[in-house]
C-alpha cells in the first residue's frame, strides 16, 4: 500500500471536487492547506479566488451559486467560526448552496498549541443549521460529491471537516 | 443629493441584461422605490458581504454587467473585500457607494472617522483603478456624468456619491415584504427571463 502524502491527498480531494462539478474555489491559507491550495491552483477546471476573510469566501460561493455555479470555500475551521453570521444567513435566510472544506484543527491529531477549535466547530455549525461531515482519510472522499449534492438538494452550505489524516495523509506524531 | 434621486439616476441608466446586487438597509429602500425591472438580488442580511457576493456572481456570469449598490456603513464593515475584488479583477463588476457618513438604519449615528475618510482613496489604494468621486454638493448633472462614465468605462471600478443624511426606518421586513428565500427565488426567476437564457439554476 502506497503511503498517502499531503500531495496525494490534495490530488484526490481536487479530483473529487471536479467530480462534484466545482468550478470556483475561494481559499484562505493555513498550515494544513498548502498542498490542497496548490492542487486547486493547478486544476484548470477550477477558478481560484484568494480571500482575506473566510466570510468573503462564503459570499463569493453564494454569489456564484445564484447563477448555478458550484463553489467551494477552503479554509480553517476557525474561519467557519469567524463566518458564523454569514453562513447562518446563507443556510437559513437566503438558503444558498455551496461546499466548505475546512481543516479541523484542534483535535487529538493536532499538536499546535493554540489550535483549540475542533470541539467548538461542529456544535456551532449544527446550531446555525449547517450540515457537516468528517473526512478522515481516502475512504471518506466519496463525501465530497455527496456533500455537494446535499448542499444543492437542501439549498444550504455543507461543511466537510478534515482531520490531519484526511488532509495530509499522515498519522499524528507529537 | 437624496438617496432616492441617486437611485433613480442609476435606474434610468441601466439597460436590459444588467443585473443589480443590492446591499442592505437604506440602500435597499432607495432601490426598491425606483421600482426597477432590473434583476436584483437583495443581500440583506448579512452586513458586509454584498461586495463578496457580487464578486462571486460577476465571476460566474462574465457575459453580464453587474452593478453593486451599497452603503458606506456596509462597505466599512469589510473594507478588505476591495483588495479581493481588485485581485480577482472582474471586468463586469461596477460598484456604487451611497455615502452619507452615517449608519442610517441604525439610527443615524456617525461612522467612525466620518468626516475624515476618503473611500475613493481607499478603493484606489486597494488596487481598484480610477475610482470616481464627485465632490460633495455636486450637481445632479455632474453625478449623472460620473454614472455614465462608470457604466461605460472599464471595470472593476467604484463610484462614491455623497448623499444627504436622511433618516431611514429600521426594516420590519425584507425587500418587497419577501423572506430571504423568496427574494432569492424571485431573483433567479428574473435571471431566467433575461435574453438570451444562459442560466443554469437547475439543482437536480
Amino acid at each position: 500500500v502506497t503511503a498517502e502524502t499531503p500531495a496525494t491527498r490534495a490530488k484526490a480531494i481536487v479530483g473529487q471536487l471536479v467530480a462534484a462539478d466545482v468550478s470556483l474555489a475561494a481559499m484562505l491559507p493555513e498550515s494544513w492547506l498548502p498542498d490542497l491550495i496548490a492542487a486547486v491552483d493547478a486544476e484548470p477546471a477550477i477558478s481560484q479566488i484568494r480571500v482575506t476573510r473566510e466570510d468573503d469566501g462564503a459570499a463569493i460561493c453564494a454569489g456564484a451559486a445564484l447563477a448555478g455555479v458550484r463553489g467551494v470555500l477552503i479554509c480553517q475551521n476557525a474561519g467557519l467560526l469567524a463566518s458564523a453570521n454569514g453562513l447562518a444567513a446563507y443556510a437559513n435566510y437566503h438558503q444558498i448552496p455551496f461546499l466548505v472544506i475546512a481543516s479541523a484543527r484542534g483535535g487529538v491529531d493536532d499538536s499546535f498549541f493554540y489550535q483549540t477549535y475542533k470541539n467548538v466547530t461542529a456544535p456551532v455549525l449544527t446550531a446555525i443549521g449547517m450540515p457537516h461531515h468528517c473526512i478522515d482519510g481516502p475512504a471518506d472522499d466519496h463525501l465530497i460529491p455527496e456533500a455537494m449534492q446535499q448542499a444543492w438538494l437542501n439549498r444550504k452550505p455543507v461543511a466537510l471537516l478534515c482531520t490531519r489524516r484526511g488532509l495530509l495523509g499522515e498519522e499524528f506524531r507529537a | 443629493m437624496k438617496r432616492d434621486d441617486l437611485a433613480l439616476l442609476v435606474e434610468k441608466r441601466l439597460t436590459t441584461g444588467q443585473v443589480v446586487i443590492c446591499g442592505e438597509g437604506a440602500t435597499t429602500f432607495a432601490w426598491q422605490r425606483t421600482r426597477s425591472q432590473a434583476p436584483t438580488f437583495f443581500c440583506n442580511d448579512p452586513m458586509g458581504l454584498s461586495p463578496g457576493l457580487a464578486l462571486g456572481f460577476a465571476l460566474a456570469v462574465p457575459e453580464r454587467d453587474v452593478v453593486l449598490l451599497t452603503g458606506d456603513g456596509e462597505l466599512l464593515f469589510n473594507l478588505s473585500v476591495l483588495v479581493t475584488i481588485a485581485a480577482a479583477n472582474p471586468g463586469n463588476l461596477r460598484m456604487i457607494v451611497f455615502h452619507n457618513r452615517r449608519y442610517e438604519t441604525g439610527g443615524g449615528q456617525p461612522l467612525p472617522g466620518a468626516q475624515k475618510m476618503r473611500l475613493a482613496a481607499i478603493a484606489e489604494a486597494s488596487g481598484l483603478a480610477g475610482p470616481l468621486a464627485p465632490e460633495a454638493g455636486a450637481s445632479a448633472a455632474e453625478i449623472a456624468a460620473s454614472l455614465d462614465d462608470l457604466l461605460a468605462g472599464p471595470a472593476p471600478r467604484m463610484l462614491v456619491v455623497e448623499v444627504d443624511a436622511e433618516p431611514a426606518r429600521y426594516p420590519a421586513a425584507g425587500a418587497g415584504g419577501m423572506s430571504g428565500v423568496e427574494q432569492r427565488i424571485t431573483f433567479q426567476r428574473q435571471l431566467e427571463q433575461l435574453p438570451p437564457s444562459v442560466w443554469n439554476t437547475d439543482v437536480s
